[in-house]
């Protein structure tokens, strides 16, 4: 068990891991009545404190509550914040990491403006440069690269949204990987997603509600017959076109990724 | 030093932040950016409005740090964290009942305010104190082999006895002893310094 931990690898740290081990062994045969080491014995009972708190179990409901993606938002927001200046600049919804900039360009792409934020990485407005056609361009920030376990979702889910063609749902139209970023290009929709539209227009009639939610079901069962999930199924995630037309956007899945 | 003081201490973390290590306020915003998103979950805020508190919090945390020299960093932290959301969010209060309904207002007003009654913290089911624990073991996991971590786990959490842990990873009592210590003096250091 010691030979891959290498920190833990210095005669000192082993010593005293030895130590406490000892003293853990005589404790609970309750042999342990003088206190001869005090400094071990007070790291013991730090320690024997830790445990106490761990045992009353997993905080399974806060667990859920800090890996919501909006979480992991905000500490990179806070972690990226500068602090060489004099006021740190907070990373709200609308203004984005630091690390690409409008008018870069990922592979045949030209980013244009920033239109927001995955649990994976930034989407922005991007333009082929070739083409001349505006796309949705998402893209894996280069620190994720580092986990290959993100890179392998991203690429799962290039995959899965690569095999769907239905009209409720916003197609895939190229990926790839420049340098090491790797990109997703969509279908860009002209229109406002329901989370925004009933913030600005509130509440729409109970017709239009049940033609809405009637179309993006369409496109869920679309999606389920392919054998995959959406695994974020949202009003932020639905978007209306200026056609009147409802598209599905976000986290598509393989089925037995979950 | 009481239990209270290993949690509410982080002096040395703290100490290097106010010294404007850049590594120490990435650790620093790791470890409490997490819980600070919880309470404001717990308040009754949406995820995106968590999200901006936390955000808010260490914005104004950066400004105050100066100021805290010693004692309960948890219940410093806990203060601030209301004192931002009862400013930006004081005229959506009555969201607090729209949302969460009365029970939303009752935690808010429930979650302990440690620097009023200090002897009774220690008896009391403050999750939050559990919750930093694991967030601080999720981010020492991968520093450990399988074995390690599944002995400790075992032990430590589970309360399971040394000998049998032993028996089923067909290991000795002493080294599933000092997989124990290993992680726990790892979350020690995990928790107070860089």
């Amino acid at each position: 068990m010691n030979q891959d931990e290498p920190e833990f690898m210095n005669p000192e740290n082993d010593q005293l891991i030895e130590g406490l081990s000892e003293l853990d062994e005589l404790r609970e045969r309750g042999l342990d009545s003088s206190r001869q080491m005090p400094t071990i014995h007070h790291l013991m009972d730090e320690l024997d404190g830790y445990v106490r708190v761990l045992q009353e179990g997993e905080p399974s409901r806060g667990l859920e509550i800090i890996r919501e993606p909006e979480c992991e938002r905000a500490v990179r927001g806070i972690a990226l914040a500068s602090l060489d200046q004099a006021l740190l600049e907070r990373t709200d919804r609308q203004s984005y990491s630091n690390e690409f900039t409008p008018g870069q360009t990922i592979g045949v792409y030209e980013l244009l403006e920033p239109i927001g934020q995955g649990g994976m990485g930034t989407v922005y407005r991007a333009r082929h440069q070739s083409l001349k056609r505006e796309v949705a361009l998402k893209v894996l920030p280069k620190w994720r690269t580092r986990h290959p376990r993100s890179i392998l979702r991203f690429q799962r889910e290039m995959q899965a949204v690569g095999q769907l063609d239905h009209p409720r749902v916003v197609k895939a139209l190229d990926a790839g990987q420049a340098d090491e970023t790797y990109y997703l290009a969509m279908e860009l929709v002209d229109g406002i997603d329901l989370s925004s539209l009933l913030k600005k227009c509130g509440t729409p009639s109970v017709g239009d509600v049940c033609e809405m939610i009637r179309q993006a079901a369409q496109g869920l069962q679309y999606i389920h017959e392919q054998g995959l999930v959406h695994r974020d199924i949202k009003f932020s995630n639905i978007m209306l076109g200026r056609d009147g037309m409802i598209k599905n956007q976000g986290n598509i899945l393989c089925a037995d990724c979950l | 030093m009481s239990v209270q003081d290993t949690f509410s201490n982080s002096s040395a973390l703290i100490e290097q932040v106010q010294l404007q290590d850049p590594a120490a306020w990435k650790r620093f915003a790791n470890l409490y950016g997490p819980l600070v998103y919880y309470w404001g979950r717990q308040f009754g805020l949406n995820p995106d409005d968590a999200s901006d508190l936390a955000q808010d919090v260490f914005h104004t945390l950066w400004k105050r740090i100066d100021g805290y020299s010693s004692g309960n960093f948890r219940g410093w932290l806990l203060i601030v964290t209301k004192n931002v959301f009862r400013d930006r969010w004081r005229k959506d209060a009555q969201l607090l009942h729209a949302r969460g309904g009365s029970d939303a207002q009752l935690m808010f007003d429930q979650i302990p305010d440690p620097l009023k009654d200090s002897s009774s913290q220690q008896n009391q089911q403050d999750e939050s104190e559990l919750l930093l624990l694991h967030r601080a073991l999720e981010m020492i996991r991968d520093d450990f082999q399988e074995s390690t971590w599944s002995a400790f786990w075992r032990m430590a959490i589970q309360n399971e006895s040394a000998a049998s842990i032993a028996e089923s990873l067909k290991i000795t009592e002493s080294s599933v002893r000092h997989a124990k210590f290993r992680v726990l003096k790892r979350l020690k250091e995990e928790l107070g310094r860089l």
